[in-house]
């Protein structure tokens, strides 16, 4: 391996010796060093390998020897440069491609923006541009490290942004703060959140206005704010004098009610759904600014069902939005399931429960349920109502104006 | 004489266990199957066709029988020849 590599370094001459007794050139060759190989008869001809810088000495010993020698092949690095010549082109067009190749990655195509919820990814994106990340910008004008304290001063609901270039793709991961909830500092009542009926009540501060088995409002005041002093027990007239200024403090306390909420479920005596087969059909689409080509076709059957999955690799490029359009077709089948009425009444009630629970605070305490079917026996769509008892802690702040 | 010296020299060869190729000049065949043979200590080609080879030897010569012979490779002291090989016959 290593003699062929070197063989190619310093480049083979193939020779066919032409002749009487062409096989005294092997040892004449052999007597004056000459290093040959791979020799076997060609017709009547001999056919030979020497390295090139050996040329010179063997056409010394062919005339000599009256040998005539034919060049029928030459192979190696030496040689190569005539190849170069004749492929100029295609050699121009390959080290173009890879110089384009190494231009166009040094500009980020992507931008990708992840763990955001309440802020918006095009304010990121735009502090990002402002910065100097924006598609199609050279990887070398900016920092990633400065862009990360450019966008964490900018955007102060971030807590810590992570600018990462991988390629030609940048990704932005942030993590957003996470606000405490604004505490009333200043004179407050405590005013139920919902309708109910009080079943125990605890103060901490301020003056209670209800009792337990009295029925509130939403916005009843529960725990007043504003504190009377107390009436003195005498029954001599001219004692009394004019009455204190009420105080006012920051109601506290908690306040337990039975509340009720309701819902409604429902669901169909017979359901048509569609499950997924495990089949599944990918197109390719080329988009050029101009029209979008199909590179691959899908093969799909009229028969069948499918749900379409599109994923787009665009790069946004000074001739505009170029990219792959990846169509993945899953294959769907579809499934009649008939229920009977016990089975429907369970379902909409799972249903109608799942639905409560989004209503329902957490912590919520559930006491009692009632269902009450809706619908007749004889119809398609079962209906059912939900009502739920609970035991809540219905007190909320609001301040004295 | 020429005898008196290759005994003397085999002689020493078995004393001190060495091989009798590097002590005596003598040829060393190894052949792997009947496609390949290497040749060490020759003396050059004295016949070359596809058909047969004869090598000569420090004493004597190689008679190669065979068909499609090729030389592979040609050192001064080592050859390496393919082909369907049949027969080796040595001559004094």
């Amino acid at each position: 391996m290593i003699n062929k590599f070197f063989d190619g370094l310093g480049g083979v001459i193939t020779l066919l010796v032409k002749g009487k007794k062409q096989e005294r050139i092997i040892n004449l060759a052999l007597s004056r060093g000459i290093y040959i190989w791979d020799i076997k008869w060609q017709g009547n001809h001999l056919s030979l390998r020497i390295r090139s810088s050996a040329l010179q000495a063997f056409q010394a010993i062919a005339a000599e020897n009256d040998f005539e020698l034919e060049i029928v092949g030459k192979r190696g690095l030496p040689f190569l440069k005539t190849k170069v010549q004749r492929r100029i082109g295609f050699l121009g067009g390959a080290a173009f491609f890879v110089l384009a190749l190494y231009v166009m990655s040094l500009f980020v195509w992507f931008i990708e923006v992840d763990g955001n919820k309440t802020v918006d990814t095009k304010q990121i994106l735009q502090s990002a541009a402002r910065n100097g990340l924006s598609q199609g910008s050279g990887k070398w004008r900016f920092s990633g490290s400065d862009i990360e304290n450019a966008m964490l001063r900018e955007l102060p609901r971030l807590t810590y942004v992570q600018c990462e270039i991988q390629g030609v793709k940048a990704h932005i991961k942030v993590v957003e703060k996470i606000w405490p909830d604004e505490e009333v500092l200043g004179p407050c009542h405590i005013v139920a959140d919902r309708d109910g009926v009080v079943e125990e009540i605890l103060v901490l501060e301020g003056q209670s206005i209800v009792k337990p088995g009295q029925v509130v409002g939403r916005g009843d005041i529960l725990i007043s704010g504003i504190v009377y002093p107390p009436v003195p027990e005498t029954s001599d007239v001219s004692e009394l004098l004019e009455p204190e200024e009420p105080s006012f403090v920051r109601a506290r306390g908690t306040v337990k009610a039975r509340t009720w909420y309701e819902g409604y479920g429902e669901c169909p005596r017979r359901v048509e759904t569609k499950i997924f087969t495990g089949e599944t059909a990918l197109e390719i689409n080329l988009k050029t600014p101009w029209k979008e080509v199909c590179l691959k076709k899908a093969k799909l059957s009229k028969k069948s069902f499918y749900k379409l999955a599109r994923k787009p690799i665009m790069a946004n490029t000074p001739l505009g939005m170029w990219g792959i359009y990846i169509n993945k077709y899953h294959e769907q089948e579809k499934q009649v399931q008939s229920y009977t009425e016990a089975q429907a009444i369970e379902i909409a009630r799972e249903g109608g429960f799942n639905n409560l629970r989004r209503k329902i605070r957490p912590g919520v305490q559930i006491s009692d349920s009632y269902i009450q079917v809706l619908s007749s026996p004889s119809d398609a769509i079962v209906r059912i109502k939900i009502a739920i008892e609970s035991i809540e802690d219905i007190s909320r702040v609001q301040p004295i104006e | 004489m020429e005898k008196s010296k290759d005994i003397i020299s085999r002689a020493m060869a078995d004393l001190l266990e060495i091989p009798k190729d590097l002590v005596l000049d003598i040829p060393k065949i190894t052949l792997i199957g009947k496609n390949e043979l290497f040749l060490e200590n020759h003396r050059g080609i004295i016949e070359y066709s596809s058909q047969r080879m004869r090598i000569n030897l420090s004493r004597g010569f190689l008679e190669i029988l065979g068909n499609q012979l090729e030389i592979r490779a040609l050192l001064p002291d080592e050859i390496k020849i393919e082909g369907d090989i049949n027969s080796c016959r040595f001559f004094d």
